[in-house]
């Protein structure tokens, strides 16, 4: 029954849009002449179609283009580096990186250093009665530079793939 | 590839010329913001929804492959805004007062016809109503109001005759309500 109704609406706004062929409109306008009440909303209907046409667009705030300008003008200042200035944080990452590994080759990180607590107390030993236990960490140089040269390495593919070849594909498919 | 009057001005936006974006805006911030009024139904949340999706896609205009036409992916965009914002209006559990308000108060015009349609299609639901605004307001195809909503073609016609059954209907109701009350 509810389809039935649905499948007569179908046919009635597509005889009021003018999207039936000459046969279905035909075979509508027979059922039509024979339905007072498929006639009454057929005309409810295109009453109400021309009363829509009186409907308008709405109108946003006179400054609504001007907003939407400045609002793309502070993302593009406060967006992210410039190619420019991402190939010059890249080229000072990379010199780092540089001569971190050619001291580290030079050698200048080789000795073995450690930390240890300080056995003398100085002052303090007349307050401190019981002998402190002797604490040593070792500390391998090369292995915490070689540590800043990965971190370094890190950062600068961030770098490269955020502020210089994004934006210049970017920028590359906006022109093709 | 489809024939959009819009695409010279895209291509010298892309090329630098920020400020022509400044004329597309122009073009569509009516339509644009009529649509997000219609999701929304509220004038400063549509007239902020509509300017965030300028400025979405001004950002995302190199990627507009120009395989529909630049109005009906802006819209799409305006439309995905809307509903984000509608999404967070529904989490800011926004009281339903505020939106009925002005119609309560409307129907104190009671000769303005364009005031009992827009009371009629306030009662309509969301979907119904954004699929009337695009049939009428701008004459979209079946097909292209399918795009924007990213719904299948014969759902859209399915929703647009119910949205135009209800809106007989329910203008049918207020008319009477109307008469009653003179």
């Amino acid at each position: 029954m509810e389809r039935t109704s649905n499948d007569m609406n179908t046919k009635l706004f597509d005889y009021l849009d003018g999207t039936m062929s000459a046969d279905e409109r035909k075979e509508f306008e027979h059922i039509l002449s024979a339905s007072p009440a498929l006639q009454k909303q057929v005309d409810e209907q295109r009453l109400l179609e021309s009363s829509l046409r009186i409907l308008k667009l709405e109108e946003p705030s006179p400054a609504f283009a001007q907003n939407v300008m400045s609002k793309i003008n502070q993302s593009s200042q406060g967006s992210s580096l410039s190619i420019r200035n991402g190939i010059f944080l890249l080229v000072g990452v990379m010199v780092v990186s540089l001569i971190a590994t050619l001291l580290v080759q030079a050698g200048v990180f080789d000795a073995t250093g450690s930390l240890s607590a300080p056995t003398n107390m100085g002052g303090l030993s007349e307050y401190i009665k019981q002998p402190l236990p002797s604490i040593s960490i070792p500390i391998n140089g090369k292995l915490i530079v070689n540590g800043i040269i990965l971190l370094n390495l890190a950062i600068g593919f961030i770098i490269l793939d955020r502020a210089v070849l994004r934006p210049y594909f970017e920028r590359r498919m906006r022109h093709s | 590839m489809v024939h959009d009057p819009d695409i010279p001005v895209i291509e010298r936006v892309l090329q630098g010329e920020q400020h022509l974006y400044a004329q597309l805006v122009n073009k569509h911030k009516s339509y644009a913001y009529s649509l997000a009024l219609r999701v929304l139904e509220s004038k400063p949340d549509a007239e902020e929804a509509a300017q965030d999706a300028f400025v979405k896609a001004f950002k995302y205009l190199g990627g507009f492959n120009r395989e529909a036409k630049f109005s009906t992916w802006l819209y799409r965009i305006v439309f995905n805004t809307a509903i984000s914002y509608k999404r967070k209006q529904k989490m800011k559990l926004q009281s339903i007062e505020t939106v009925h308000l002005g119609y309560s108060q409307d129907s104190l015009e009671k000769n303005d016809k364009k005031k009992f349609i827009e009371q009629a299609i306030s009662k309509l639901n969301e979907a119904d109503r954004v699929a009337i605004t695009l049939f009428y307001l701008q004459e979209f195809s079946l097909e292209e109001i399918a795009d924007i909503t990213n719904t299948p073609a014969n759902t859209v016609k399915v929703r647009v005759h119910r949205a135009r059954h209800r809106l007989a209907e329910e203008l049918k109701g207020i008319l009477n309500e109307e008469a009653l009350s003179l």
